[in-house]
């Protein structure tokens, strides 16, 4: 947090900042000073303007006194009411020069007397003063009387301004606003210049106050006041800034308390989003009066009060200085009022008409209507551009060339201080100081490596911006409609970084629009939103940055790549049948490979890929896909955050020392001699490490490297007395085990570069020196992987098993067996119960006596309804346990239910996510799934569904399935947990149904092509296929497409069944609800029976009139 | 145009480098083997802060492998940077000697000689013919025969065995 004191210098800091950036402003105006390019005003106006804005918060009146005066004199020139003259741009230098040498002594600024630069400027606001005595009085005569007039209309008390002078002084018009505040509470008073107010009201900005609390507000959250101002200038116009203390009397004052600070500022947004915009509550941003009303009257109030001391000097300019003087001391009274800044630039009307003769004020007026016009109709843009004027910092530029050999010294300076720490080792216990000297050295070694690492540090948005347009213009091209967001735009990368990866994620950007995303038209047909989005994210994670590419276009369909890999002979048959998904959608990435039906201008030439992952891999990342058909493609970019130097682990192989990127290492294994025979397996040749529930291929890097010290074979760990070290390995998604000789330190070290002979070689990313003045060389895991071509060893299980471990994090999947979440309750005896979580919608508390009795029937009023209550132990054979009435007790309230009933239990004691194995003949009851072990304790399942049968069979007595002679119907029940599985089976068969079950939409498609099947039930959310996926397979197979198809899913209620239906469902239900399931199912074969004999009939029919 | 070559001894035979193309001549210190790689490349070392990749030249002729090498120098040579400024004035060919350092396990070194282009020779075909290839001619002082390498031909028949060694 910051304190004020350091407020103070950022303050200083940034306006020295932007004083120096006014100056080679200045001098390019100076050069070109009568064609001036307005945006160099407007840079130096804003830099004035902030210096203003902020110096009000210190109560620093000196400095905002010169700078509103400056400000001002920018402002008439901007507007075209002045021309910059030599004298105007030596007024102006010489105020800036003031203003540094206050900044530069900040604490005295107060005392720094500013006058000479105030006058100097006000002479050139005043140009009259330049022509007092001589000049004035060669003036013109009917200049003068015209002056005099206008002199004259002006001291009769001002009631009546004549038009011209009401136009030419509009600067100087000062307006006073109100608060619209509540009434009771004094409205604070703001002035405005006339001709401010004016545009606001032009550009319909919304005045509003807002008082802010610098501790409260700014410091404790990490802003300062100058983050403030930067958000207020960038929405809109700062009119007045000032201190809410009256007792103010210097910087010491604003260090300790609570300093409240009040802006008046002009806004285009709505008083609604200014809380969020700025940071300030909403009861401290109040609306400023500007009604016409309030104005005239205000500006009648203010008028008197301004003619008042000017009218006598009006007349004799001469008179004045002796006024601003007055003005100044008086200002320098600790109360900061813009007011009197205000007065302190004095009028200029009558002056202004003196000093140009008639023609060129006219003149002059005409042009001013030119810039008016000019400047109403783009003036918010105008804003939002300066204000990054302002907000980017001064830098120094350094060249890239200078930065690296800062870097490659960095990185000599990290080996020497390796090489001084293993030869002084030995020497610390004898040395005196030797240990805290070299520590020191290391600890700057250390930092100065982070510090120049940092330089190099970009963020990501250097190359996220440009691909707004990229998408945009290419979804033109391809006439799509698709979106791109993007997030992490500050991640920040090492330069060379930033640069080498905008071709890939260029790449990337375009695949995805032109192969991912789908036609609009087609996208609605198929059930998603018109408009595709492409996600562009950018986060850290465990010492790396993610890049992730996200669409929610068509997938990748494996099958397809592997048969077009085949095609063009980057893979055998053979091999393609061995292959995986993944490894199936890796072969995009390998070269030549193309799978854009049509080449496009856009993407599909056949290369592109490959280079993608060539690149990424140069940079000592990698790639990964994840794509699920129809639903989108995922595809992961993970980085180093530098190139130059990484943390890496020292192994030892064949008596020969290699460094590991740490990044690359998952854990280390280390097996005791008596152990390798049960923890590693030999299959197919290949080594696998059994580690906790997972089979990892296992990899002896002396083999990969093909390094024999001859002594013995390598297959022979198993008889090994030497305990087998194993680092654990990920690369990707996958995983394996790397087995080594010995493990010996981290170390930090410097990449360099493989000479070019190596190149070639896959095993190896880069080469370093140790700090014993050796070579070592950087172990590639992508690469060692692929030497040792790990997809031949025991695939399939190796898959399933990294698959389950990814499941896991998503908390379905365990071990290949299904998770599922369970309830787990008590009835206030020993027994525990389990229900599965996603059935129950809720569980209410409530005290025993509220349950009301009808016959021998139990009623609790729930939600205006009548809950019908179940006690476990009427049905289940369970001990009975005692309730007194004031007791607490528990209602599970199931989800789905045609009539409401509810489950009496005692006390809920938690949710356990676990494999359910259960076991249904041990413990078997009507109303029992049956029992199973979890966390060491015998827990029951009840059924229930069937419960509530049990309990209100008449309820339920007209529903149960009349098993009608007719055909058996045969119905395939596709679902993942076998719990579900078999309650599923269970209700279906008792029903009267054949069943048929499958475990995923895959098997489900090869039973269903095998067979005639009557109807599906098919779960939604399932490994390998899920529902969505088989039932687009289903409804685009000519024969299945008229097939009846429930869903059902416990996600019943969050998925929108009219999505369900257009993906091709023919019915939608929710797990485990008997009644309904059966229902439904039972009316979705008769209709779909009805149907088709409808359209036989129809068709005979047809073929009859055909025949006729 | 006269040249200068740098002779050295490399088992029983002399033979010699344009001396431009030298940076400097090092007594090995430790290298470290590239595993899995082919025979020419003996390891990488350190040169002050470099790695330098280690040729064994005698399985570049086409000869037995250096074994003992503890007495063996270092001829370290320049890279592409180092030689762009000879090769701008023409006083060396077209060579490319690549961006990273590669040194040369040879012997011992012997004296500087200066020659002129006509001195050179074309390669007695009583030479191996894999040599023959990486020669570019030969000079004869006297009664000995001073074999100019032909370092381009020679850097490439490394990489094209680097590269077939990786496939």
């Amino acid at each position: 947090m910051m304190d004020q004191d350091e407020l103070i210098k950022v303050f200083v800091e940034e306006s020295i900042q932007h004083l120096e950036s006014i100056e080679p402003d200045l001098l390019e105006m100076e050069k070109s000073i009568d064609n001036i390019d307005s945006k160099i005003i407007n840079g130096i106006f804003r830099a004035v303007h902030s210096i203003k804005g902020a110096s009000g918060f210190f109560g620093l009146q000196n400095i905002g006194n010169l700078s509103h005066v400056m400000e001002n004199l920018l402002s008439l020139l901007r507007e075209g009411n002045i021309k910059a003259s030599p004298e105007f741009i030596d007024a102006l230098f010489s105020g800036i020069d003031a203003l540094r040498a206050m900044f530069d002594d900040i604490g005295n600024s107060e005392n720094f007397n500013i006058q000479p630069e105030i006058d100097r400027l006000t002479t050139i606001l005043n140009p009259s003063e330049e022509m007092s005595g001589d000049v004035l009085e060669q003036q013109d005569s009917n200049l003068e009387s015209n002056y005099d007039n206008i002199a004259q209309d002006y001291s009769n008390a001002g009631q009546k301004i004549s038009n011209v002078s009401f136009r030419s002084t509009k600067e100087e018009q000062i307006i006073t606003v109100k608060e619209k505040t509540p009434t009771g509470q004094e409205p604070r008073t703001f002035d405005v210049a006339k001709n401010e107010l004016d545009k606001f009201v032009r550009n319909r900005l919304c005045l509003y106050t807002i008082t802010v609390y610098l501790k409260k507000d700014l410091t404790q959250k990490g802003k300062t006041p100058l983050d403030l101002i930067n958000s207020i200038v960038s929405n809109g116009d700062l009119i007045e800034s000032r201190l809410d203390i009256d007792m103010i009397q210097g910087l010491s004052d604003c260090l300790d308390n609570e300093i409240k600070f009040v802006f008046a500022f002009a806004t285009f947004l709505e008083e609604e989003s200014l809380p969020n915009v700025l940071g300030i509550p909403k009861e401290r941003i109040i609306p400023i009066d500007i009604d016409a009303d309030n104005q005239v009257e205000n500006f009648e109030q203010t008028k008197q009060e301004k003619i008042e001391p000017n009218n006598p000097n009006e007349i004799k300019p001469g008179l004045k200085i002796s006024q601003t003087k007055d003005v100044t001391e008086e200002s320098k009274k600790p109360k900061p009022q813009i007011k009197k800044q205000q007065q302190f630039t004095p009028p200029i009307e009558p002056e202004l008409k003196i000093s140009k003769p008639k023609d060129v004020t006219e003149e002059s007026n005409q042009q001013l209507e030119i810039t008016k016009q000019q400047q109403s109709t783009p003036p918010i843009e105008f804003e939002f551009k300066n204000t990054n004027t302002i907000q980017t910092e001064e830098k120094i530029k350094v060249g890239v060339n200078f930065l690296n050999d800062l870097v490659n010294l960095a990185g000599e300076m990290v080996l020497g201080r390796n090489q001084l720490n293993q030869i002084a080792m030995p020497l610390i216990k004898d040395t005196p100081g030797l240990n805290s000297a070299i520590q020191h050295i290391s600890r700057i070694t250390t930092e100065m490596q982070e510090k120049i690492m940092q330089m190099r540090m970009q963020p990501v948005s250097m190359i996220f911006g440009k691909f707004q347009r990229i998408v945009r213009d290419l979804a033109k091209q391809l006439n799509k409609e698709i979106r791109l967001v993007t997030y992490g735009e500050d991640v920040e990368l090492d330069k060379s970084i930033i640069e080498a990866l905008s071709d890939p994620l260029t790449h990337l950007i375009r695949n995805s629009v032109d192969h991912g995303i789908e036609q609009a038209d087609y996208r609605e047909k198929s059930g998603k939103p018109r408009q595709g989005t492409i996600q562009l994210k950018a986060y850290h994670q465990a010492g790396h940055v993610y890049i992730d590419i996200i669409d929610d276009g068509s997938g990748i369909n494996c099958k397809f790549v592997g048969e077009k890999a085949v095609e063009k002979e980057i893979i055998t048959k053979e091999q393609m049948s061995e292959m995986g998904e993944k490894e199936l959608m890796m072969l995009i990435f390998k070269p030549g490979f193309s799978t854009a039906k049509q080449v496009s201008a856009v993407s599909g030439r056949g290369v592109g890929m490959d280079v993608v992952m060539t690149n990424i891999k140069q940079l000592g990342g990698t790639v990964d896909i994840n794509s699920t058909l129809y639903e989108g493609t995922t595809i992961s970019l993970v980085l180093p955050l530098t190139l130059a130097i990484v943390s890496g682990l020292v192994i030892q192989t064949g008596g020969q020392c290699f460094i590991l990127p740490q990044a690359n290492i998952d854990e280390l294994v280390l097996i005791d001699p008596d152990e390798i025979k049960n923890r590693i397996e030999l299959v197919q040749k290949s080594l696998i490490l059994r580690l906790r529930n997972m089979l990892l291929p296992l990899i002896s890097l002396k083999d990969v490297l093909n390094i024999n010290d001859n002594k013995k074979e390598t297959i022979d760990i198993s008889s090994s007395t030497e305990p087998a070290r194993i680092i654990v390995i990920k690369h990707g998604t996958s995983q394996f085990g790397l087995l080594v000789d010995a493990v010996e330190n981290i170390e930090e070290i410097v990449v360099k570069p493989l000479p070019r002979y190596l190149k070639s070689q896959k095993c190896f990313s880069g080469a370093s020196i140790m700090g014993n003045g050796s070579v070592s060389l950087i172990l590639d895991a992508a690469g060692i992987f692929e030497k040792a071509k790990l997809h031949h060893i025991d695939l399939e299980k190796y898959r399933r098993k990294s698959k389950a471990e990814i499941k896991h994090k998503t908390d379905t999947k365990h071990d290949g067996k299904d998770l599922q979440t369970l309830l787990l309750f008590n009835n206030n005896t020993p027994e525990r119960f389990a229900l599965p979580l996603e059935l129950i919608s809720r569980i209410e508390r409530i005290k025993a006596s509220t349950i009301e009795m009808i016959k021998d029937q139990q009623y609790l009023q729930y939600q205006g309804a009548k809950l019908r209550l179940v006690f476990l132990e009427d049905y289940l054979p369970i001990t009975r346990p005692e309730r007194l009435p004031d007791q607490t007790i528990g209602v599970i309230v199931p989800k789905q239910m045609k009539y409401p009933m509810g489950i009496i239990i005692h006390n809920v004691e938690g949710t356990i996510n676990a494999v359910v194995d259960i076991d249904t003949k041990s413990i078997a009851a009507p109303g029992l799934f049956g029992s199973a072990i979890l966390e060491n304790r015998i827990t029951l399942l009840p059924d229930m569904y069937r419960l509530f049968e049990l309990a209100a069979p008449e309820w339920y007595r007209n529903k149960s399935i009349s098993k009608s002679n007719s055909d058996l119907k045969k119905v395939l029940i596709v679902e993942d947990t076998p719990f579900f599985r078999m309650v599923e089976r269970d209700y279906l068969t008792s029903a009267g149904y054949d069943v048929l079950e499958a475990e995923n939409g895959k098997q489900a498609l090869e039973i269903l092509y095998e067979q005639k099947v009557d109807g599906v039930i098919l779960d939604i959310v399932m490994p390998e296929m899920d529902g969505w996926q088989t039932i687009r397979a289903i409804r685009s197979d000519i024969r299945l497409k008229d097939l009846p198809v429930m869903a059902v899913t416990s996600l019943a209620e969050d998925i929108d069944p009219q999505k369900g239906f257009k993906a091709g469902f023919t019915q939608w239900e929710a797990k485990l609800n008997k009644e309904r399931l059966l229902d439904k199912l039972s009316k979705m074969l008769e209709d779909n029976r009805v149907d088709r004999k409808n359209k036989l009939d129809h068709e005979m029919k047809y073929q009859k009139e055909v025949a006729l | 145009m006269s040249r200068q070559i740098a002779t050295f001894l490399l088992g029983d035979s002399k033979l010699g480098i344009d001396i431009l193309l030298i940076k400097e001549v090092y007594r090995h210190m430790s290298i470290t083997p590239i595993p899995d790689s082919p025979a020419h490349l003996k390891g990488l070392m350190n040169l002050r802060g470099r790695v330098v990749t280690v040729i064994d030249l005698n399985i570049c002729l086409n000869r037995a492998a250096s074994e003992d090498i503890a007495t063996s120098r270092l001829l370290v040579l320049k890279t592409d940077d180092d030689i762009e400024r000879y090769k701008r004035s023409g006083m060396v060919g077209n060579i490319s000697l690549g961006n990273d350092i590669v040194g040369l396990l040879i012997d011992q070194m012997d004296d500087v000689i200066t020659i002129e282009n006509s001195d050179i020779f074309p390669a007695p075909p009583n030479l191996d013919e894999a040599e023959e290839a990486l020669i570019e001619g030969v000079i004869k002082k006297g009664r000995q025969l001073i074999i100019i390498l032909d370092v381009n031909a020679m850097l490439d028949k490394i990489m094209l065995a680097c590269e077939s060694n990786g496939q």
